[in-house]
């Protein structure tokens, strides 16, 4: 555990001891965010007799595998000062054409690149519009949210179901413990981007690119290629849920993955990322968001709570992230 | 700063506590305690509320049955990790309102192994559940379209045709299927269909109509998928002046379309579609599955034709739909 | 002069605290109608944050504020404007997509006698009027304020508090921005509104300007007022000692003349609308100024030749090879760093942490494969942290927690760990508080005796006199002389600036 602390003090995650009064209130709101978290595991662990079941766990897990992988890629997306509205539709046409692949008897590692080359291209394409024409991002991909989805529907109107049964077992078949494949591919990336985000050249131009543009141009740095970047990396994490997504349901819906950009955001923001400005938020704050509105969705159904109190449960939580970091400022 | 963040644990866990001690109220402890699955593609708009609200409805007279609700909020991602959560609550049986869903192999796939039996209501699927209650929207269709043929008679005429989208939604696709297995059958009706989908709403169902008319110089006749477009649709007919060329079929029996056709307006027909009942009989069939019955695998409940002749039976002024 | 009871403006106990830090304790100041007041102090030392107060765009914590022996409340800037208090601070309150009429009159729009639209011609000849009256003259009341330069919207902002006819004005470093010219025209306002018995709060780094203009000078050192002495009872070196509570025997370190070896050399450089047909040359180890009015060219000159803006014509030649700067990325990799003259705008991340900053221009350097190699990087980040002695010296700790003096060394020792041999520093020590000037000064020196050749351009003449080898002096987009050190003089530089013989 000490080891692990290091490592990640190392990678800048995690704050050295010694730290100013002012670093220790700001690490305070994220500390509480921490404490409000657990606490809404010890609720649901004292108040439910199946919370801490192996099966609901391993329910739990392969439930915000979606919304990981999204917010991940989003995460990086907003760390530069855009945003990717445009990811359900990217998750909707991966997971249709990886299908569709399939069923044309395609090897499954050939369909797999195939539609995550899709999400590559989505992700290069709203990348350089934003980049080279200097566009807004909300705008473009609001605008590429429509094109991807009528391409969906272009592709085929009716849902695909993936004949080939080895595709729905290899992603949720348990490897250890209730970790299934498709577990250990969403962990494995969440861990991959703390180090390209905290240790690699890139990463650090991306977070440096939210806070000032002109300043990192002037550092040198190729802002427009690490805009698309950012991108691209939206664009494929939307793809590598849209597979996941699409051996899990066993079924490819068109009209899949409607809304979840705003699930991804939420995740980020409670994580606390800044929406427009860049800066604020890392990997482990947003895994720690998409952990929360799993958790909350979860939680409610255990307990039987009608999805209306789901919805401003949500709200509330995201709200009160944004309030209690403001404050700091 | 302290106080914010005691704050912030006080709302969420008094919110958590509320929600659980309301909702989770112990039922009577000498029975035999029964838990009930209920899982809705969608809880958007009355017609599966309804569905929804029957099944509890049906479920309040027995003091031992505890029903969980869940709403996928319109997305199959999150209907399947609420059936999910639902297996993991041990429920006994399950009942599902897929919408527009195809398939969901793989929630199909957990329940069967959790050996949870399954009744789809409303929406039937390719395969793997236990029972199906509800209607057939390509009967609905041809009901529809008998009423079209007749009306136009030997010398035909056009028939415009609004769906509600996306293209993958089979519920709308099955009505107009049924519809044109009738309606295509005399070569005097000549269909033009929409280029936009309605959305299954009022207003986009205005706009729809509008480009229509002003696209066709004649219109005879108008098939929606539901109701709620067609009747945004004879709003558009008649600012434009054209009430009396065309008469419009829908499908639904929504309280305003029933209206509509009671007073005698270019309403001419609609098929109705009781969500009430199908919520009360799904409930009904998977207690006589929990029971030990043998079930038929499908039933497929009447959806009459609702003319001028017979709208007023069916009109119920408290209706919520 | 008047008696101490004769006193407009009083202002007793202040005290202020930001995050539990003291800024402000229990200040007493006060300030007679008709006399010019500056207020003097490093960075930090709670000028500006006193003059927030007075303004009610801060509340105090306790403290009483009496105007003609009234006590006052000032809780918001509209109860101020109420009592006739004004403030011009250096972040501008104009509105950018509003054309400078409207700016001016803001809120007090004429409009048409029948139906109620905006008169526009009667709201530019008022406009016209208030520039006019007040001495600025020349500015296109039509235009859109964000189509102005910075120093013109300095202008109408201090016209749009002017034109209130305020009893107080506060003016928070005005001159930041302004050019020599705009300056002269800005004091005889001033003198103007003084003669009108106003009294004016001037806030300023330039202790020429303060010496020039002010009646009265109260110094404030970390919190506390040190005292008020008089511009003619004292001297500027005095009036430092006050602020920074140490002599300043040299503000300048020595620098000896002697020839050097050419390293950059720069022929014929054009940019079309920006600077024309420059041609100099910078020695290893040597300091070369560059002086001229705003918008002389200097800054796209600098940038130019950093490749931001690439020139259009004409070359640059680094140790004899010529270079190709299309991108500031071509620069920085033969050895050439900008140090921008807007730190907030182009220079600094600040929502990014001290190391991050300093990393950011050598991410290459310290990387392979594009991953970072941590333990050179913070083994150069606390080098240089500790080189420029900057304070606190935390890495990991945001910028925008810095004050501005640190957040200065910051820009400086991102572009020192690029090791650069050419440092091109525009207005290095711009709203950097003195003590943090001198020590800039001495890095400078320090880095120009271990043979790094450095172009500065500043517009404070005392600075590119006392710093420079030689000097260059730019004028309306040419470079218009050459100046040895023994050559250079005040006169002399300002004549060639201004374009006026000696």
């Amino acid at each position: 555990m000490t080891n692990l602390m290091d490592r990640l003090r190392a990678m800048g995650e995690i704050p050295l001891v010694k730290m100013s009064a002012e670093r220790i209130r700001r690490q305070w709101v994220d500390y509480s965010f921490l404490g409000a978290f657990f606490l809404l595991i010890l609720v649901a662990a004292s108040m439910s007799d199946v919370f801490f079941s192996g099966q609901n766990i391993s329910n739990l897990l392969r439930q915000i595998v979606t919304n990981g992988l999204i917010s991940l890629g989003m995460l990086v997306v907003i760390l530069t000062g855009g945003i990717d509205l445009s990811v359900g539709s990217v998750v909707a046409f991966s997971a249709i054409v990886v299908s569709g692949m399939i069923n044309k008897h395609l090897p499954l590692p050939i369909a797999i690149v195939i539609a995550l080359s899709v999400g590559v291209l989505a992700g290069a394409f709203n990348g350089f519009m934003i980049s080279r024409f200097k566009l807004q991002p909300f705008i473009v991909t609001l605008a590429t949210v429509g094109t991807i989805r009528g391409l969906v529907y272009v592709y085929s109107e009716t849902p695909i179901t993936p004949l080939d049964q080895s595709f729905r077992t290899i992603f949720s078949t348990a490897i250890f413990g209730p970790f299934t494949l498709s577990i250990l591919i969403m962990l494995a990336a969440f861990l991959v981007a703390l180090f390209f985000i905290n240790r690699t050249t890139a990463g650090r131009a991306i977070v440096a690119i939210g806070g000032n543009e002109e300043a990192v141009r002037l550092a040198g740095i190729n802002v427009r290629r690490h805009i698309i970047l950012a991108y691209i990396i939206s664009g494929l994490c939307a793809a590598l849920a849209g597979v996941l997504l699409a051996s899990r349901l066993g079924i490819a819906q068109p009209s899949l993955g409607a809304g979840f950009e705003l699930d991804a955001i939420a995740a980020c923001v409670i994580g606390g990322a800044t929406l427009g400005g860049g800066g604020g938020g890392g990997v482990l704050g947003t895994f720690g968001g998409v952990l929360t509105l799993g958790l909350i969705n979860n939680l409610l159904n255990l307990f039987n709570v009608q999805s209306y109190y789901q919805q401003i449960l949500k709200g509330v939580i995201i709200l009160f992230a944004v309030l209690a970091r403001r404050s700091n400022r | 700063m302290n106080r914010k963040s005691l704050a912030i644990l006080v709302v969420i866990a008094t919110f958590l506590a509320a929600c659980g001690t309301t909702s989770t109220v112990a039922p009577n402890a000498q029975a035999k305690s029964i838990k009930i699955g209920m899982s809705s593609y969608t809880l958007c708009c009355s017609y599966f509320i309804g569905m929804d609200k029957a099944v509890k409805d049906g479920a309040s007279a027995y003091s031992n049955i505890t029903v969980y609700s869940t709403d996928g909020g319109g997305d199959a991602a999150k209907l399947n990790s609420d059936i999910e959560d639902l297996i993991a609550k041990k429920v006994d049986g399950m009942i599902i309102s897929g919408g527009p869903l195809e398939q969901l192999p793989s929630a199909l796939d957990d329940l069967k192994k959790a050996g949870i039996p399954v009744v789809l209501v409303d929406r039937q699927w390719s395969g793997g559940y236990t029972s199906y209650v509800g209607p057939d929207n390509f009967i609905i269709g041809q009901q529809d379209g008998q009423f079209i043929v007749n009306k136009l008679g030997s010398k035909g005429g056009i028939l415009a045709v609004i769906k509600g989208g996306p293209a993958d939604n089979s519920i709308g696709l099955n009505r107009t299927k049924g519809m044109l297995d009738i309606v295509g059958k005399v070569t005097a009706i000549k269909v033009v269909t929409a280029p936009d989908f309605g959305n299954w709403s009022t207003d986009d169902g205005l706009k729809v109509m509008e480009n229509l008319l002003a696209a066709n110089p004649h219109i005879d006749a108008v098939f929606c998928e539901n109701d709620s477009m067609c009747l945004g649709a004879q709003r558009a007919i008649a600012d434009a002046g054209r009430t009396a060329e065309m008469f419009l079929c829908a499908v639904d029996g929504q309280k305003e379309a029933l209206q509509q056709i009671m007073n005698g307006s270019n309403y001419g027909c609609t098929g109705r579609n009781d969500s009430d009942q199908i919520g009360h009989q799904g409930f009904y069939r998977l207690m006589s599955i929990l029971a030990g019955g043998t079930p038929p695998l499908n039933t497929i409940l009447p959806s009459p034709l609702i003319t001028i002749e017979n709208a007023v039976k069916y009109y119920d002024p408290n209706s919520l739909f | 002069m008047s008696t101490e009871s004769r006193n407009t403006l009083q202002m007793h106990g202040i005290c202020k605290s930001f995050d539990g830090g003291l800024v402000l304790r229990d200040v007493d100041f006060s300030a007679e109608a008709g006399e010019v007041h500056a207020i003097s102090g490093e960075n930090g030392a709670g000028k500006s944050t006193l003059m927030r107060i007075l303004s009610g765009a801060i509340s105090r914590d306790s403290g009483e504020i009496l105007l003609d022996g009234h006590p006052i409340n000032v809780a918001n800037p509209f109860q101020a404007h109420r009592l006739g208090i004004r403030a011009v601070y250096q972040e501008f309150s104009l509105i950018p997509h509003l054309t400078v009429a409207e700016n001016i009159l803001l809120g007090q729009m004429p409009v048409t006698k029948s139906v109620k639209w905006i008169d526009w011609p009667k709201a530019n000849q008022a406009a016209e009027n208030i520039l006019q009256e007040i001495g600025f003259s020349g500015l296109d009341v039509r235009s859109r304020v964000s189509h102005l330069g910075v120093s013109q919207q300095q202008m109408v902002e201090i016209a749009k508090a002017v034109a209130t006819k305020p009893r107080i004005l506060i003016l928070d470093e005005p001159s930041a921005v302004l050019s020599q010219e705009e300056l002269k025209r800005l004091f005889t306002l001033i003198r103007k509104l003084k003669q009108d018995s106003a009294l004016v709060l001037y806030i300023s780094h330039r202790l020429d300007e303060v010496f020039e203009i002010a009646d009265r000078i109260t110094v404030l050192k970390d919190g506390q007022v040190v005292g008020t002495v008089r511009p003619k009872e004292t001297d500027q070196s005095t009036l430092i000692k006050m602020m920074v509570g140490r002599a300043l025997s040299e503000i300048y370190p020595k620098r000896e003349a002697k020839a050097r070896p050419t390293v950059l050399a720069v022929e014929k450089l054009s940019r079309e609308g920006s600077f024309h047909n420059i041609s100099f040359t910078l020695g290893r180890g040597e300091i070369v100024g560059f002086f001229g009015l705003v918008g002389s060219g200097r800054t796209q000159l600098v940038r130019a030749i950093f490749g931001a803006e690439p020139a259009t014509s004409g070359e640059v030649r680094l140790e004899n090879r010529v270079l190709r700067l299309k991108s500031p990325s071509d620069a920085l990799r033969s050895g050439i760093a900008l140090l921008t003259e807007d730190r907030k705008r182009d220079g600094l991340v600040l929502s990014c942490s001290m190391g991050d900053n300093i990393s950011l221009a050598s991410l290459d350097r310290i990387s392979r494969w594009g991953i970072l190699n941590m333990r050179r990087r913070n083994e150069g980040v606390q080098q240089k942290i500790q080189d420029l002695n900057i304070r606190p010296p935390e890495s990991k700790r945001l910028i925008r927690y810095l004050s501005g003096g640190n957040q200065q060394k910051v820009v400086l020792a991102k572009w020192l760990l690029t090791q650069a041999k050419v440092l091109l520093l525009d207005e290095p020590t711009r709203g950097v508080d003195v003590a943090t000037k001198v020590e800039l000064y001495q890095i400078m020196n320090d880095l120009a005796n271990s043979g790094v050749a450095i172009l500065l351009v500043s517009s404070e003449l005392p600075e590119v006199l006392g710093m420079s080898d030689r000097v260059w002096v730019m004028r309306e987009r040419n470079l218009v002389g050459e100046f040895t050190k023994a050559q250079a003089s005040e006169e002399n530089l300002l004549a060639a600036a201004a374009g006026v013989n000696v």
